[in-house]
């Protein structure tokens, strides 16, 4: 396994679940054990609750996983990789290397420009998010919006800037992200959607941030959570078909012997559609299935139904299913506050289900996906 | 055999009920609750639920 996330620790554990008896080894270039990531906007970056480790050492070498930290790969062949720190060879190789953020295309000072992706990350950001002090959040995906939440609930200044009309509308459409644009202004924070940054201003650290439109935000520390972007970079000279991200087929195979899993894998459903996906229980699941097809030597074809949660604030949103622009939304409040479930459909088939503190009720709706709306009880 | 959820450690995520509906559900509270007194041994779907929690808080007995 070419990195030490979840997706690579799940396929290690998962391969000694299933009765794999060969060496099992993960390669990853963060220096300290596995972690979930989620916890690194939420909770953990309030510093209310410790790392989550995926795995412990004793529980590794229970298992006979043998993790190699701190080890970056530089590239791949079709027998071995090489490393900063020697080669390794494979019979099988499962690459799990995750995505990184992007930046900001625009100068910035050396100071003060933060990105959320990993534990140090976390715990650098959680360092400077003091009460009082004035963040800039730029970007209002599921990340942005999170971190504005969190760092609110630290006493900080926060403003959040989406290029976009709403946040999360990507994901939940303009209805829900307009609803969730309410939610973070009841709780102070300054949401400034429809433009983007086109300057940090600062010399030394930072000082503002320069809209679109003209006017500059001050600010002591900015977020930028604009997005991930796989990493693929040590795959250049590999001969693997690259594409924001690994292409692989049905069974989430790359190559011959090589599998990709988790944020870095493009692959092509059952209906033809090519799909990557940065959430948490899809990567979990791939990695089940190529450890599946790995060691019964059988690769079916990988099916999954897309689910994903957030937490900001009182809330917690979740997501099933594979919302798109343009369909319909019917919002069912569930009480006098903010929870509520929304059915999206498509020429009149539910496309997805989504809630605001409704898990449940979502979740009890998974039977609806592909049906008729008119099936759906309001 | 048994499952459990500790109800303290859940987050309400709902990984459980994808994995295995007939053994869980999320009560209004986002909070996972077990609806099954007695799953087979062994239940693939109830082992993926277990290491597929985010917060560990599942176990079986
Ligand atoms: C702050 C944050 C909050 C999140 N919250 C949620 C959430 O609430 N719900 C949800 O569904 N999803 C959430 N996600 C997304 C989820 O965490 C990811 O989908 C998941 O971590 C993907 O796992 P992965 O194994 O593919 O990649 P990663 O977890 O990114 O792991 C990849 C690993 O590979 C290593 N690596 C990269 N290149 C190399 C190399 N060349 N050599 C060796 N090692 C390498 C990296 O250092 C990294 O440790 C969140 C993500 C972040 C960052």
């Amino acid at each position: 396994m070419v990195g030490a996330g979840l997706g690579g620790v799940r396929t290690a554990q998962t391969l000694r679940r299933l009765g794999h008896r060969g060496p099992v080894t993960l390669l990853g270039a963060e220096p300290s054990l596995p972690y979930d990531r989620p916890p690194l906007s939420k909770a953990g970056l309030a510093g209310e609750r410790p790392p989550v480790w995926l795995a412990t050492s004793p529980e590794l070498s229970a298992a006979g996983i043998v993790l190699h930290t701190g080890v970056t790969v530089l590239s791949l062949s079709p027998t071995t990789v090489t490393t900063s720190s020697g080669s390794f060879s494979y019979d099988q190789l499962v690459i799990a290397t995750g995505a990184e953020p992007r930046r900001l295309p625009v100068p910035q000072p050396p100071h003060g420009v933060h990105v959320l992706r990993t534990l140090a990350d976390a715990t650098r950001l959680r360092q400077v998010l003091a009460a009082g002090s004035r963040l800039v959040v730029v970007g209002a995906g599921v990340l942005g919006c999170e971190v504005a939440a969190t760092a609110r609930s630290l006493g900080v200044e926060v403003t959040l800037v989406e290029a976009d009309t709403a946040p999360m509308r990507r994901l939940l459409g303009a209805g829900l992200g307009e609803r969730l644009a309410a939610v973070h202004r009841a709780q102070g924070v300054d949401v400034r959607c429809g433009s983007g940054v086109t300057a940090i201003r600062g010399d030394s650290a930072v000082t503002g941030v320069e809209l679109a439109d003209g006017t500059v935000v001050p600010a002591d520390n900015v977020v930028v959570a604009i997005g991930a972007v796989p990493r693929t970079d040590w795959l250049r000279d590999s001969g693997l078909t690259l594409a924001d991200g690994v292409v692989c087929d049905e069974s989430l195979r790359a190559a011959p012997n090589v599998w990709a899993v988790g944020d870095v894998c493009r692959w092509t459903g059952t209906d033809g559609v090519s799909r990557r996906s940065e959430h948490w229980t899809n990567a979990g699941n791939q990695a089940e299935a190529v450890a599946a097809a790995i060691v019964s030597g059988r690769p079916t074809p990988y099916e999954s139904v897309p689910w994903m949660w957030s937490d900001q604030y009182h809330l917690k949103i979740t997501c099933l299913g594979d919302p798109a622009d343009g369909d319909d939304v019917r919002v069912t409040p569930l009480d006098d506050g903010d929870r509520l479930k929304a059915v999206f459909s498509r020429a009149g088939i539910v496309s997805a289900v989504a809630g605001f503190s409704a898990g449940g009720a979502v979740l009890r709706l998974r039977g609806a996906l592909g049906k008729p709306l008119t099936e759906v009880a309001a | 055999m048994k499952v459990a959820v500790d109800q303290e450690l859940c987050d309400g995520y709902g990984n459980c009920v994808m994995n295995a509906p007939e053994a869980f559900d999320l009560d209004d509270n986002d909070k996972a609750i077990v609806i099954a007194d007695e799953v087979p041994d062994g239940d693939g779907a109830v082992e993926r639920a277990v290491v597929g929690c985010p917060f560990n808080a599942i176990s079986t007995h």
